[in-house]
């Protein structure tokens, strides 16, 4: 499928589940159309294949956290009372290119003159961030394997995941060296997808018949744009600021948080994530996804369909997908992968590493 | 990077040019137009010590396409001795050898062996120091 297809296709399963409900107006989530499939304007080419001419349509971009950003944008345009109904389309196509050319295209969510250009890629910064992390706070590498080892769980019984099976710490440590110390396992894939929603204002609530959830919260904070120029690499300050916001919004506090869907695209940033919003002490994470802490069974399940490194993380799309499967847990409509009593989700979903990032909060509709 | 990027960029990897506030005296690289600190738009262009220490490493087997012919690099998160940190190459180093807290200085050198052909583009990389 071309990105034309993955968007059309996800959004005409979204538009088929609110009946005669239809969008006054569509953003895409999308971060390298152009560079990936030669395609931009995703706005209108969309609304457009849906027969939807004359509303407003246009594309977000945050890199890995356009999806949260589209979401967010959609979140505004309902509460200013500008619009009703809200398709969000979350979309990415990497496949198209080869692994060196996606690399060169996820590059461009850092400074690219200062990392890209003089030889790093965005693996290559987030290991330097896993390398300084194991330093700092004694942790092995066999401790961070446990994140991928969950998802991979997760994900066996998550009919819409890319990887179905389990894997093993052991096989995480023996996975190729892709650098060093991030293994090829401890890697959200390349991959396409495409995720859609509907934000609906409260009148138009009951005209949603697959049921709904309510957005308690969305937020979007910014850290400093070059990892090198952090004052700590380590921390994730945009992705704390966004969840003590969202978390103040609500009224909230973690402790009401019943599931969570963490940005895992490598082992070493849903520790950084987890830590950052307060749900670890600091060096804390990895030993208490070890402990069985974050598993579905445990007492704050994460990354419920096998997050972004089971699932997959079409990079655009990843925050849509967030928002989709905190839905299904929400309505108690996940099958398999359901987390019994779930009430309520936060959905965490970054652009670069921890650049721009989106916290929402879902709760069911009682 | 192109020819037209690479010629706007070449003096500032090349002099490894930064910026530092006239405020507060903060320091930056790459250049900054405001200062992060005091928020300040006075700033001026200064070169940044060309010595500093790994603080962070990695061997980077599947670089993007301008480097492929370079793997592994050996990828230095580098702390400059006036504080400032950025992302290089470590030249002559190998992936054995390199170790957090080696210090190191820069070298102009050609950024990828690709562009080592003809006219190569150079710009910054760290090699070993004796202190």
């Amino acid at each position: 499928m071309g990105i034309g297809d993955l968007m059309v296709e996800s959004s005409v399963g979204v538009l088929r589940s609110c009946g005669d409900l239809k969008p006054d107006r569509v953003i895409v989530g999308n971060m390298f159309s152009g560079v990936g499939s030669k395609q931009e304007h995703l706005g209108a080419y969309l609304a457009s294949s849906l027969g939807l001419i004359n509303v407003p349509a246009y594309k977000v971009e945050a890199a890995c956290g356009s999806g949260g950003a589209a979401l967010h944008n959609a979140y505004l345009a309902v509460k200013s009372g500008e619009s009703d109904a809200v398709l969000v389309t979350g979309v990415e196509k990497m496949t198209d290119l080869n692994v060196s050319e996606a690399t060169s295209a996820l590059a461009m969510a850092d400074n690219q003159e200062y990392s890209a250009s003089v030889g790093a890629t965005f693996l290559s910064l987030n290991a330097l961030t896993h390398r300084l992390y194991c330093s700092k706070y004694h942790v092995t590498r066999e401790e961070l394997a446990s994140f991928p080892v969950l998802c991979h769980t997760n994900a066996v019984s998550s009919p819409h995941a890319m990887f179905r099976r389990s894997i093993s710490v052991d096989d995480v440590i023996k996975s190729p060296i892709v650098s060093d110390p991030i293994r090829l396992l401890d890697s959200a894939p390349i991959c396409d997808g495409a995720a859609s929603v509907m934000v609906v204002s409260k009148r138009n609530l009951k005209r949603a018949p697959a049921g709904a959830v309510k957005i308690e919260a969305s937020e979007v904070a910014v850290n400093v744009f070059g990892l090198a120029e952090r004052p700590d690499p380590l921390d994730y300050i945009a992705t704390r600021a966004a969840t003590k916001r969202a978390l103040a919004g609500s009224g909230r506090e973690l402790r009401d948080i019943d599931t969570m869907e963490v940005h895992d695209a490598f082992s070493i940033t849903s520790a950084l994530a987890l830590e950052a919003m307060g749900v670890s002490k600091k060096g804390g994470a990895p030993k208490d996804a070890q402990n069985g802490r974050f598993s579905r069974s445990g007492e704050l399940p994460i990354n419920t369909f096998g997050g972004l490194k089971a699932r997959g993380h079409p990079v655009g799309a990843s925050g849509v997908y967030e928002a989709a499967e905190a839905f299904m847990q929400l309505t108690g409509s996940a099958g398999q992968c359901q987390v019994k009593g779930a009430k309520t989700s936060l959905i965490h979903n970054m652009g670069g590493v921890d650049t721009t990032t989106a916290v929402h909060i879902l709760s069911e509709v009682s | 990077m192109n020819d037209a990027s690479y010629n706007r960029l070449k003096a500032k990897y090349v002099g490894l040019l930064g910026s530092k506030c006239k405020k507060c005296g903060a320091e930056f690289f790459p250049q900054a137009r405001v200062c992060r600190k005091c928020g300040s738009f006075e700033l001026q262009d200064i070169p940044m010590p060309p010595t500093g220490k790994v603080t962070s490493y990695t061997i980077l087997n599947v670089p993007a396409l301008e480097f492929k012919d370079d793997a592994p690099l050996v990828i230095g998160y580098i702390e400059l001795s006036n504080g400032v940190r950025l992302i290089a190459q470590l030249a002559d180093i190998s992936p054995s050898e390199v170790r957090e807290g080696m210090p190191v200085r820069m070298e102009v050198r050609p950024l990828s062996q690709k562009s080592g052909a003809g006219d190569p583009m150079v710009g910054y990389k760290f090699v070993k120091s004796e202190k």
